[in-house]
């Protein structure tokens, strides 16, 4: 059995068609052969990254201390200027909601603390 | 396995407390609940292409606060990363969350159930973006998506599996509640899902250090629920050990119309996160000065008051508690006693009379139209036997109604002139006669009746009749 | 089309008016696009006459290309994605609203690979753009666009963006100025996001005073991108200078694969230099040759999490009538082109959980080795290093289309620069075969007013 961590590793059909699911897109039958083709000699060409010496590293300081730190914002409510209401950007749109096709009530992804939740 | 067999649940909690911020946690928009849905949208909230997130400064110091409360490590350096996932609610395909780096490590909190105490251990807390709402049920043949609340700040409070039993589960996040409520970290509505909790639960035999397989509930959106869905999920956990069999490690759904767990993902099909740092944050960094300033600007705590409070105002126990359940109302008994009501005079009010009368108004002490500084007058006037307690109830509840103070309606309404011997008389025969039945039974030797008639008489009287006056008159009367 | 101070020039002495200039650029536009094989530098352009330009700001009048994965109000943005297909931002980019400020009018969108995935603007659904200096061959990527206009005489000055050199490569092939600012000087707000941690907003110009003045004028630290520097922009007063600089030349950079051509172009540009007062010292950038692996994993990664926004929910194309919401998600994202989904799915697996982000992990300290051999030669003394900023020159359409990873060769010389966050700068240094070709020129972080220098010191030097 093959080690899916080794860099080199060939992804295959079935390799292809797991990270679409994850990804979400719909591939034909074609595109998953040459997805498999093109993704296994990409991962030939770029170099292995596992034998790295990053000695040199240890107990430098950030390159730029300047940056490392994010911005905060004052905790404000403003509105955001924009151009056209962002709602008739919408793709499918009915009586104030964003609409997609109906969701089972008890949806195998469905997560309540962890940001998604059902009402 | 045999039917001896002694079983111990443990249970870990993550709990994910709704931030008291103005706006969301990386833009503008109103933290808001109840608006009509999608109106407190912006380019960043709703993921829309080149929008950009900004750290909202309040978010991050409600976190650290709760952390220093909670005894946690605050980390000077912290970082967001990316969870990635696809669903309706999530719209950037993300969700940005504290993962490796989190805000604070370590922590604990001290529990109390009836009558035992235990300190749970915390094991630290994080930041991160709530998502859109789905509802299912508004329209034909489609959920509908509000992402009102996409973007509003959570804190992730995550136990040690410390936990052993539900109503532990229970009492550990009704201190938790509290003590976020002081904090003033979150308002903690439960209705409005400010708080929303994931178990974690295995069941083992006493005395194995191995911890069984393990589940988790989701979906817990009160303690109500909490407490009946680990209590369930530790029954069935327990059933299927007892019957030789081993316990799926699986994420389930608390299903509050079947009182019952539903299995949703084995734990082969765990759900690949790809989690990596979020580029567009460079690190969070809290100075250690910037970390001991706000702890030494800390509120006080809950337990400490509630100490302090028996210590100096010499309260039992009980009524302290009471008393410091919430800041509001600890707060409102401190300013009560402050302008002179005697401390223990205030605390029976405020845990009798005063209490009743706000809740009757469905209000709170932050709220209730009575402010300290009247309530204070009105016990002072107790205090000094001026009034005696009926009258101060009449005198409160025509507060309530008229808004005036204290003093104001006992010199208008003449409220502290006693009844003059007629009037006393005419209430007396008043209350006799509606009273037949009393007065044949007092007649007929059930003389204990006698306080049920001074108490009326009394009461009618708004507590101005001289009771001795009444005690006599109503002999009397009765001898007749 | 005039450099832009000549322009402003003749503004305002009156010698021309703003539309005169428009006409030239829609005139310049119309030759580009005749022909069996139009340039096509354009996704959408608007060359007509406008009823209110501005007549003040440093770029008053001046007519300036943007390529179409930065957001305008008043033009689609597409990211030469059917994915994007009739979407028009609600806001504009924060580059193009400081554009707007300083007077420029905003003419056009440039064509682009899709989502700045490329190195020839091969894949855009607009189709190829093609390289005006020899139309069987492509103008480079993903900038492809912009660099065609600037090349073709549209317009003096063009936006384009970089992750890993879609600035330098495109303006390179085809013989103009390109610039990649330090990360963080220009706001990330309104640009498309491929790979956060290495896009920034860049510039395609005619001469490096153009570039720098554009530069200037989108530059600066912006509130809605917590990755911008406060920092200023340290003033630059248009005089190249040579005299006196250390130019170093990293061996990394001149590999035996380097095209001849190429090779001889870089000696004769750094004699140059040394005849004008440079000092050219060899250096060595030793961890060169993890830069491309470390890019494609990090923007790999980083591109599969930006694109998941695109789900056909709240905006953009969206599958018709999809039955459950899985069908919405997988057919609207099946409109993503070939090269997408490679980059998604390279990023997917990078990321996945067999992997528990390890290769992430490595790749951020292959990029940290690779940023701290720049910081080792800065601190030597090397004001600025040179290096060919392609190994040859461009390559004819199609030639690559059929092999994704040879493709990927064409970035080597900028990609170093571009995970270091460092501010480089393409220009053309001569033609071989009738070909241009660019030098790259390196600087320490901030410090774009020295490389304008010795840039412009350069440009005069070639002359």
């Amino acid at each position: 059995m093959k080690d899916p961590r080794a860099w080199g590793a060939a992804i295959d059909r079935d390799d292809v068609r797991r990270l679409a699911a994850l990804a979400r897109i719909r591939l034909g039958d074609d595109e998953v052969q040459s997805l498999s083709d093109d993704l296994t000699s990409i991962l030939r060409v770029l170099l292995p990254l596992d034998s790295l010496d990053v000695s040199e590293l240890a107990g430098r300081p950030p390159v730029d201390a300047e940056q490392i730190a994010t911005t905060l914002r004052p905790d404000e409510v403003a509105p955001t200027h924009v151009h056209r209401p962002l709602t008739e950007l919408a793709p499918s749109w009915r009586e104030g909601f964003y609409t997609v096709p109906r969701i089972p009530a008890l949806d195998p992804e469905a997560r309540s603390g962890n940001g998604s939740s059902e009402e | 396995m045999n039917d001896g067999m002694q079983v111990e649940p443990t249970i870990g909690l993550e709990i994910h407390v709704q931030l008291n911020t103005s706006s969301k946690l990386f833009c503008r928009d109103a933290n808001v609940y109840g608006a009509p849905p999608n109106t407190h949208v912006c380019p960043v909230c709703l993921g829309f292409p080149g929008a950009l997130p900004v750290v909202n400064e309040r978010a991050i110091e409600l976190g650290i606060r709760a952390a220093l409360a909670l005894g946690s490590d605050v980390l000077e350096r912290s970082g967001f990363a990316r969870k990635n996932y696809f669903y309706p609610d999530l719209p950037k395909g993300y969700q940005i969350t504290q993962f490796e780096e989190p805000l604070a490590r370590g922590g604990e909190l001290g529990v109390h159930t009836s009558g035992s105490s235990t300190t749970i251990r915390i094991r630290g807390l994080h930041l991160e973006e709530d998502s859109g709402k789905l509802l299912h049920d508004r329209l034909d043949a489609a959920t509908a998506i509000d992402f009102n609340r996409a973007g509003v700040p959570l804190l992730e409070i995550v136990t040690e599996p410390d936990l052993r039993s539900a109503a532990e589960a229970r009492s550990f996040l009704k201190t938790l509640k509290q003590l976020l409520e002081y904090l003033d970290v979150s308002a903690c509505n439960m209705e409005q899902g400010h708080l929303r909790v994931d178990a974690n639960i295995s069941v083992r035999q006493v005395g194995v250090d191995r911890l069984g397989s393990r589940t988790e509930i989701k979906n817990l959106n009160s303690f109500g629920n909490v407490e009946r869905a680990l209590s369930f999920e530790i029954a069935r956990q327990e059933a299927i050990l007892a019957a030789g069999d081993v316990v799926n490690a699986e994420t389930l759904l608390w299903d509050e119309s079947a009182r019952g767990t539903r299995g949703i993902r084995s734990k082969e099909q765990a759900a690949d996160y790809r989690y990596f740092p979020e580029p567009d944050l460079p690190p969070l960094i809290v100075s250690g000065t910037t970390i001991d300033t706000m702890r030494e600007n800390l509120p006080e705590l809950p337990w400490v008051r509630h100490a302090r409070f028996q210590r100096d105002y010499d309260l039992p126990a009980t009524a302290a508690s009471l008393l410091t359940r919430t800041r509001d109302t600890a707060d409102y008994y401190e300013e009560v006693v402050e302008r002179g009501a005697a401390p223990r005079t205030a605390a029976n009010w405020m845990t009798g009379d005063l209490l009743a009368a706000v809740n009757a108004c469905k209000s709170s002490f932050a709220t209730f139209a009575v402010r300290p500084v009247e309530a204070a007058a009105l016990l002072r006037m107790l205090d000094a036997g001026d009034i005696r307690r009926p009258l101060a109830r009449t005198i409160l509840s025509r507060m309530i109604e008229t808004g005036r103070s204290a003093a104001e309606l006992t010199e208008d309404t003449g409220l502290l002139d006693s009844l003059d011997e007629d009037a006393t008389k005419e209430l007396i025969d008043e209350i006799l006669q509606t009273n037949p039945d009393a007065v044949r039974r007092y007649r007929a030797g059930e003389v204990r009746l006698e306080g049920h008639f001074v108490g009326q008489v009394m009461r009618r009287s708004g507590g101005r009749a001289d009771p001795e006056l009444v005690r006599t008159r109503l002999r009397r009367k009765l001898s007749e | 089309m005039q450099p832009i101070a000549s322009l402003a020039r003749s503004l305002h002495s009156g010698a021309i008016a703003p539309d005169d200039i428009l006409r030239e650029a829609a005139l310049a536009l119309a030759v580009a696009d005749s022909g069996p094989d139009p340039i096509h530098p354009f996704i959408q352009s608007n060359l007509t006459e406008r009823s209110f330009i501005r007549a003040t700001g440093a770029l008053a009048g001046i007519p300036i290309a943007v390529k179409d994965n930065i957001a305008t109000v008043d033009f689609p943005t597409t990211c030469g994605s059917r994915i994007l297909e009739g979407y028009t931002s609600p806001f504009d980019a924060t580059a193009v609203k400081r554009l707007r400020a300083a007077g420029a009018v905003i003419v056009g969108k440039t064509n682009l690979d899709e989502f700045g995935m490329g190195s020839s603007t091969e894949y855009s659904v607009f189709g190829v753009t093609r390289n005006p200096h020899d139309r069987s061959r492509v103008p480079g990527g993903s900038s492809g666009g912009s660099a065609a206009a600037v090349a073709a005489g549209i317009v003096p000055a063009a936006l384009g963006s970089e992750t890993g050199g879609s600035v330098r490569q495109p303006a390179a092939f085809c013989g103009v100025v390109g610039l990649r600012p330090t990360y963080g000087r220009v706001s990330r707000s309104g640009l498309i996001a491929f790979a956060s941690s290495l896009d920034q907003v860049g510039v395609l110009a005619r001469t490096v005073a153009d570039a720098a003045l554009v530069q200037s004028v989108v530059a600066g630290h912006d509130q809605r991108d917590s990755t911008s520097s406060r920092r200023q922009l340290p003033e630059f007063d248009g005089d190249g200078d040579l005299d006196g600089t250390v130019i170093g030349v990293p061996g990394e950079y001149f590999p035996d694969h380097l095209d001849p051509g190429v090779r001889s172009l870089c000696r004769a540009a750094l004699r140059r230099m040394e005849a004008c007062g440079a000092t050219i010292r060899e250096v060595s950038l030793p961890h060169t040759r993890l830069a491309i692996t470390a890019y494609h994993v990090i923007a790999g990664a980083e591109a599969s999490s930006n694109l998941a926004r695109f789900d056909g929910v709240r905006y953009g194309a969206s599958a018709i009538d999809p039955p459950t919401p899985g069908d919405l998600y997988e057919l609207t994202r099946a409109r993503f082109g070939p090269e997408v989904k490679r980059r998604i799915l390279l990023g997917t697996h990078l990321l996945s959980h067999g992997h528990g982000s390890a290769h992430y992990q490595r790749a951020q300290k292959a990029r940290a080795l690779v940023s701290l051999d720049f910081d080792y030669v800065f601190a030597s003394g090397v004001d600025a290093i040179f290096t060919p900023t392609t190994p040859a020159p461009a390559f004819r359409i199609g030639e690559h289309i059929g092999d994704p990873a040879s493709m990927y060769g064409s970035d080597e010389f900028t990609v170093p620069a571009s995970l270091a966050g460092v501010p480089a700068l393409s220009l053309p240094i001569g033609f071989r075969d009738g070909l241009p070709v660019g030098g790259q020129l390196i600087c320490g972080r901030w410090e774009e007013a020295r490389l304008m220098r010795i840039a412009a010191g350069l440009e005069t030097a070639l002359l």
